[in-house]
């Protein structure tokens, strides 16, 4: 089943466009990579998706259910995450000044039950044992790895049925990513959350995917299944450096 | 000398209000908004115009001063809240004066003899300063617990995670736009009040008195307190006033021009921000996602208090 369908999307920034005419879907219980270059427009594509940009033209739904059609016809992004979508953007966007548990709180602001939000948190802490060990901790004391981690477990707080990760291994080291990607990995495969992510490290990317889509100026160039994306002489020779 | 203590007591109670309102909107929501002096001027002129004009009573006017000055707010708060940092400060600045131009043409001398407040047939005359200390400290305490109440609210905490970062509390699903706006009517509202309270001591209001130099004043002390703490924003409203009657205090008008406040003040705000930009008593620290309720964290705090005695 289809969760996320994005339809025929443009999106401008002034006189510039960013995205033009992408079009992808991505299916229940699936993890799907976004490679591109720096500039590609695939962050913008995350923003499109939680209304953080307005679309120029086409249509995104969520499980059917049209989510933001245009400039003037879009949810606002608190209405479209309350629907089941949880956003990991970019650079983390920490609540820097809290602590690591004031953060988790604030991922389950939409929750109203306390004792949902006590076992949410034990059920990260469990996950993530180095947040439990620093839960009292301010978030600007934690490293890049542990920042990302919070990221990601804050976004998990709401109980998301589709998450989007911006670039989760940007900026750390290559073992600190790795150790992301396989946590990304358990959360699709044991909480049955469907992954959507953008990064920049192609191979790990399609590697842990199940599908993946390539952007190149704002247009889709290639779609497939990520181990054949991985054997792709176009994709090796733009991303993976073969 | 005590006629001066006295004197500074009411007028920081009316900018411990004012500082209340503001400290909604920079301390909590953090949004540098610098008009002020506008919702002052607002709530000083809805009173003057009810009280004189239509002869109806003080305590009528003032919820109603408290929600002209909200619905200004929110007017202003809609189209200027889509501005960030600088921005949103210097339209905020033009609005606030535009507020006081306005009031200027609609009547350039202002309201004279405007009546008394009376509360159970007793009449709260000028020269009585005890009775006014008393009225407004009582409305600053209300709007000190309310406020506190609602920080540490689910739309306290809404606000705290617009001022830290909009993206990432949108992302959690919280309405950035409502809260921005919500926290700016409400300080708006206070403002009014403290217009009200202006209004009703002094018994005159003129379009002079609500300049641009309010609002930096009220800026000021949030500042000097500590943006976002309720009980540092009134030790700077005190702060605030007995330096600017600082020379009549001392009977220092020769030496020292009235002006030099001005310079004190921007001086104030500068030494601040490099030194110590969480001001004097700095953020009030919550706990937010506190399982217990607000009556049981309050019995908390007094059996704390009581095994603290028994020790």
């Amino acid at each position: 089943m289809e969760k996320l369908s994005i339809d025929n999307i443009s999106v401008c920034y002034g006189n510039i466009r960013a995205l033009s005419g992408v079009s992808m879907s991505v299916s229940e219980g699936d993890i799907v990579a976004l490679i591109g270059a720096n500039g590609a427009g695939k962050s913008t594509l995350l923003n499109a998706i939680v209304g953080l940009v307005p679309l120029e033209s086409g249509q995104i739904s969520f499980e059917g259910e049209p989510i933001c059609l245009s400039k003037h016809q879009k949810l606002t992004t608190d209405l479209i995450v309350r629907k089941g979508i949880a956003l990991v953007p970019e650079g983390r966007h920490v609540f820097a000044d809290m602590t690591v548990e004031e953060n988790l709180d604030m991922g389950a602001f939409m929750i109203r039950d306390q004792s949902i939000i006590d076992k949410k948190k034990e059920e990260m802490y469990d996950f993530f044992p180095i947040l439990g060990a620093r839960k009292k901790q301010k978030t600007r004391s934690l490293s890049g790895g542990e920042q990302q981690m919070m990221a990601i477990a804050r976004a998990l707080m709401s109980s998301p049925k589709l998450l989007l990760l911006d670039e989760p291994g940007l900026g750390l080291a290559p073992l600190i990513v790795q150790d992301i990607f396989n946590k990304i990995k358990i959360i699709n495969e044991e909480n049955n959350v469907t992954v959507f992510l953008v990064e920049q490290n192609a191979r790990l990317a399609l590697r842990t995917s199940d599908y993946g889509y390539v952007l190149e100026n704002g247009r889709i160039v290639l779609q497939d299944k990520g181990e054949n994306l991985l054997n792709n002489e176009r994709v090796q020779k733009a991303y993976l450096g073969a | 000398m005590l006629n001066f203590f006295q004197l500074i007591l009411i007028y920081s109670g009316v900018y411990a209000m004012m500082a209340i309102g503001q400290n909604c909107i920079t301390g909590y929501t953090g949004m540098l908004s610098l008009c002020h002096a506008g919702f002052f001027c607002i709530g000083s002129y809805a009173t003057a115009i009810m009280c004189k004009t239509m002869g109806l009573s003080f305590w009528l006017s003032l919820p109603v001063a408290a929600i002209a000055a909200g619905i200004i707010g929110f007017l202003i708060g809609v189209p200027t809240l889509r501005l960030k940092g600088d921005y949103l400060c210097i339209a905020t600045l033009g609005l606030g004066e535009i507020i006081r131009n306005v009031a200027t043409n609609i009547n350039p001398v202002g309201y004279n003899s405007i009546p008394r407040v009376t509360l159970f047939g007793y009449q709260f005359a000028s020269r009585n300063k005890l009775a006014f200390i008393v009225l407004i400290w009582v409305f600053v305490l209300i709007f000190y617990l309310l406020f506190q109440r609602l920080a540490h609210s689910r739309i306290g905490r809404a606000m705290t995670a617009v001022r830290e970062d909009e993206v990432a509390a949108a992302s959690n699903g919280i309405n950035v736009t409502a809260y921005k706006i919500i926290s700016f009517v409400l300080g708006a509202a206070v403002g009014g009040v403290a217009g009200c309270f202006q209004t009703a001591y002094t018994l005159t209001v003129q379009p002079a008195s609500y300049t641009f130099m309010v609002s930096v004043m009220v800026l000021c002390t949030v500042v000097l307190g500590g943006m976002g703490n309720g009980k540092a924003v009134i030790l700077g409203a005190f702060i605030i006033q007995f330096i600017s009657y600082f020379p009549q205090l001392t009977g220092l008008t020769n030496v020292i021009p009235a002006q030099a406040k001005q310079i004190i003040f921007g001086l104030i705000l500068v030494v601040m921000m490099i030194w110590r930009p969480q001001g004097l008593l700095g953020r009030d620290k919550f706990r937010y996602g506190d399982p217990r309720t607000f009556s049981e964290r309050v019995s908390d705090t007094f059996r704390r208090k009581g095994k603290g005695g028994a020790v």
